[in-house]
């Protein structure tokens, strides 16, 4: 064993509670293109929460994806990199990762028969800070459209020193949201 | 207030350090912590390690950490093993000034009858070739011992730690 160096650095605590605070929920109703989060409080939280629940492509087999809004302007090239791990329940699994994709994959493809979603937590770093890239990790719940119960998590960045003020949830290759639940959280220190 | 996230603690660096530790941020209080690791800037390409701090506020340096990690990058996925190491090895990659961080879960530190536990998963990044690169890894470890543990700490290697943070939060 080594003793403690002299890094302690800054070391804080407060008697106030640090706490998950809800930002925003917003539930999709009916058909829609995507759901925009634009008031994301970025100034305020180093770390935000997006929790995804009960996901609903209209096409069977598509996947939900997200995207950045940059000083309100949404960032549609193909400049967001990912690396994701794929595991199925059945024992198929797969690497997907890219360096130019236009949405950061956040699940895989799913079902939407009766019962089958997407449920996934995505936690994002650095949102505000014009000088740094903003960073996700993420991990979902799924069904695949054949029935199989998958996981998929990973990573993504948009490498871009931009302050990113918005975060928009859409379907991933131009398809629609039909369901689902979003809740965004900023974690309080 | 049971459900909720509880602040506990945070330790931050702005100038050049070799490790940075939150002490006494584990207690009977809770099973299960969050700890969210910010790192904004290190001086040069490096990774970073996470240790244990007893409870005689010691750094555990001994053989006794396992790790089991998945890491992805643009065109190659590797695992990671280590039996009896001397650290949680790799838990970051980091390069630059452009940030990065990791969110983990502690689970058991002030169990004295329990090993400690972690998970967790991180996003970094890193020059290759000129070229911005996402680091993933999806992160397990143990540690081998079964003693109280108060505090975490992080540090590197050849690199020094310019600017970053570690908040230690209460899952209640």
């Amino acid at each position: 064993m080594s003793p403690l160096g002299a890094a302690r650095a800054v070391i804080t605590s407060s008697a106030d509670f640090g706490k998950l605070e809800l930002i925003q929920t917003q539930t999709i109703s009916g058909t829609v293109a995507q759901m925009d989060f634009t008031s994301i409080k970025e100034t305020t939280y180093d770390v935000h929460l997006l929790m995804l629940s009960n996901m609903l492509t209209e096409t069977d087999g598509k996947r939900v994806a997200l995207r950045f809004f940059e000083s309100g302007s949404i960032e549609t090239a193909s400049v967001y990199q990912f690396a994701n791990f794929v595991l199925e329940a059945g024992g198929s699994q797969a690497n997907v990762a890219s360096t130019g994709s236009n949405t950061l994959r956040i699940t895989d493809n799913t079902g939407n028969d009766t019962g089958e979603s997407s449920n996934t937590y995505v936690y994002l770093y650095n949102l505000g800070d014009s000088s740094k890239y903003s960073f996700i990790t993420c991990q979902s719940s799924a069904i695949t459209s054949s029935a199989v119960g998958v996981t998929e998590f990973g990573s993504g960045v948009l490498p871009q020193t931009s302050t990113v003020d918005g975060i928009r949830v859409l379907g991933d290759g131009a398809i629609n949201l039909t369901g689902g639940t979003m809740s965004l959280y900023g974690i309080k220190e | 207030m049971a459900g909720s996230l509880e602040f506990i603690k945070s330790a931050n660096t702005t100038s050049n350090v070799s490790s940075l530790s939150v002490t006494d941020c584990f207690s009977d209080k809770y099973d299960v912590y969050k700890v969210i690791l910010e790192v904004n800037e290190l001086s040069a390409e490096s990774a970073l390690d996470t240790r244990l701090i007893d409870s005689g506020g010691s750094v555990i340096s001994a053989s006794e950490y396992d790790t089991a990690t998945l890491s992805g990058e643009r065109t190659t996925f590797y695992e990671y093993k280590n039996v009896n190491s001397n650290k949680w090895q790799y838990t970051g990659f980091f390069e630059g000034s452009v940030g990065g961080f990791f969110v983990a879960y502690i689970y058991n530190p002030n169990n004295s009858s329990s090993y400690t536990f972690i998970t967790m998963q991180n996003a970094t990044h890193w020059i290759n070739s000129s070229t911005p690169e996402l680091i993933m890894r999806k992160y397990i470890g143990v540690h081998k011992v079964a003693e109280q543990i108060t505090g975490i700490n992080i540090f590197t290697g050849s690199a020094t730690i310019t600017n970053a943070k570690i908040n230690v939060y209460g899952v209640k």
